[in-house]
């Protein structure tokens, strides 16, 4: 059997769907950073994110004989992991707790942190600053440019699978993308220049 | 006049890896020559930077928590659909049933009551498939002779009747084609 890099997804799943269970470990290895980061945007809560990330994964799993070959397996997982995070926004809303970074009763709200070689305390708290900012850009975004830029930069899809999964023209998702960065780079000018 | 807004769609798509090849010479020489794009590409990959560096880190077991939490029932225990267990019931009850019958029959005798009711069953059952039969003549006949009429009564109408169809042929050929999944494609690439 070809190692697991040479291998596309769609024929991963034909491997598993021949018996090979062990090729899911690949499939997850494949998109764990891209899913989990993608559900933390819509959620803004880590934990949340990695618990979410294991249901879809496990729903995509049991799901897997009827996934259609014709689509890409990327655009499948993330159409998944948008309804489960749209479920889970909404049964959050129903239980009337509002929608903050905190991480969990009793917890310190945790600022989400931009990697960086530099040790010291200021730089430290300059990634905090960094990260507190970039999470409030992407949420000032209105919600079809925003979700382009999560789809895009935290799932790493390409226009084709945003339009698949979407439903929306290439031009449109072009065109969203071009107008949701503009207002990123905005929002966040101060980080951006040397 | 150069029309920076277009070259701004291309650096995003450069940025995206999705430019064009052809693109690619007509871009790198107006941003060599364009302090604006230059700005912009040098923009935009910061902005691609910051948001790559703030992903969050991923638990390292997450990936072993996943594999252990995945359930052991589902389609793996579901038989593949096929048409090969139904065909064969068919033929083994259709066998019984031809060899029980025949041996009812040799035991009958002529012109008992048996023999009477057994031929009755049959008329009937002559008569009503003459009789669907009949019907579905007179159905097509008649869609045949409103078809005629329309074809005959102009081109337009012709055309609407080709129309038709094309559908109809669509809608079967999509029907007969059903849909392809994944477990689908494995059992053709097996077969």
């Amino acid at each position: 059997m070809p190692q697991a890099d040479a291998l596309t997804d769609e024929q991963l799943v034909a491997a598993i769907l021949r018996g090979d269970r062990e090729r899911f470990g690949d499939l997850v290895g494949r998109y764990q950073n891209r899913l989990v980061n993608y559900l933390y945007r819509l959620l803004r809560n880590l934990d949340e994110a990695h618990d979410l990330a294991q249901e879809v994964f496990i729903k995509v799993y049991q799901a897997l004989d009827r996934f259609d070959p014709q689509y890409r397996f990327s655009t499948w997982l993330f159409r998944v992991a948008q309804n489960a995070a749209i479920d889970q926004i909404r049964r959050q809303r129903l239980k009337l707790v509002p929608m903050t970074r905190e991480g969990g009763e009793g917890e310190e709200p945790r600022e989400m942190e931009v990697a960086s070689g530099d040790p010291s305390p200021y730089g430290d708290l300059r990634n905090r600053e960094r990260g507190g900012a970039i999470q409030e850009a992407v949420d000032a975004l209105p919600w079809e440019y925003r979700e382009l830029i999560l789809l895009r930069h935290f799932s790493e899809l390409s226009y084709e699978e945003i339009a698949t999964l979407k439903k929306l023209p290439l031009g449109t998702v072009k065109n969203k993308l071009f107008r949701g960065r503009q207002m990123l780079k905005e929002k966040l000018a101060d980080f951006l220049t040397d | 006049m150069i029309d920076h807004r277009e070259y701004e769609e291309w650096l995003q798509a450069e940025l995206d890896g999705e430019l064009r090849p052809e693109r690619r010479l007509a871009l790198d020489q107006h941003v060599a020559a364009c302090a604006r794009c230059a700005a912009e590409r040098a923009e935009l990959a910061r902005l691609a930077d910051l948001l790559t560096r703030s992903a969050a880190p991923v638990r390292p077991d997450f990936r072993s928590a996943v594999m252990s939490s995945l359930p052991a029932a589902g389609w793996e225990s579901r038989s593949p659909r096929t048409w090969a267990l139904p065909l064969a019931m068919l033929a083994v009850f259709g066998a019984a049933a031809a060899i029980l019958m025949g041996i009812s029959a040799a035991r009958l005798e002529p012109g008992g009551p048996f023999t009477s009711a057994l031929s009755a069953l049959g008329g009937l059952l002559g008569s009503s498939l003459l009789a669907g039969a009949g019907l579905v003549a007179a159905s097509w006949r008649g869609v045949g002779l409103a078809a005629s009429a329309l074809a005959s009564r102009s081109p337009l109408g012709l055309g609407v009747l080709g129309v038709g169809v094309l559908c109809l042929n669509l809608l079967v050929w999509r029907l007969l084609r059903g849909r392809r999944t994944a477990a689908g494609v494995v059992r053709r690439g097996r077969g």
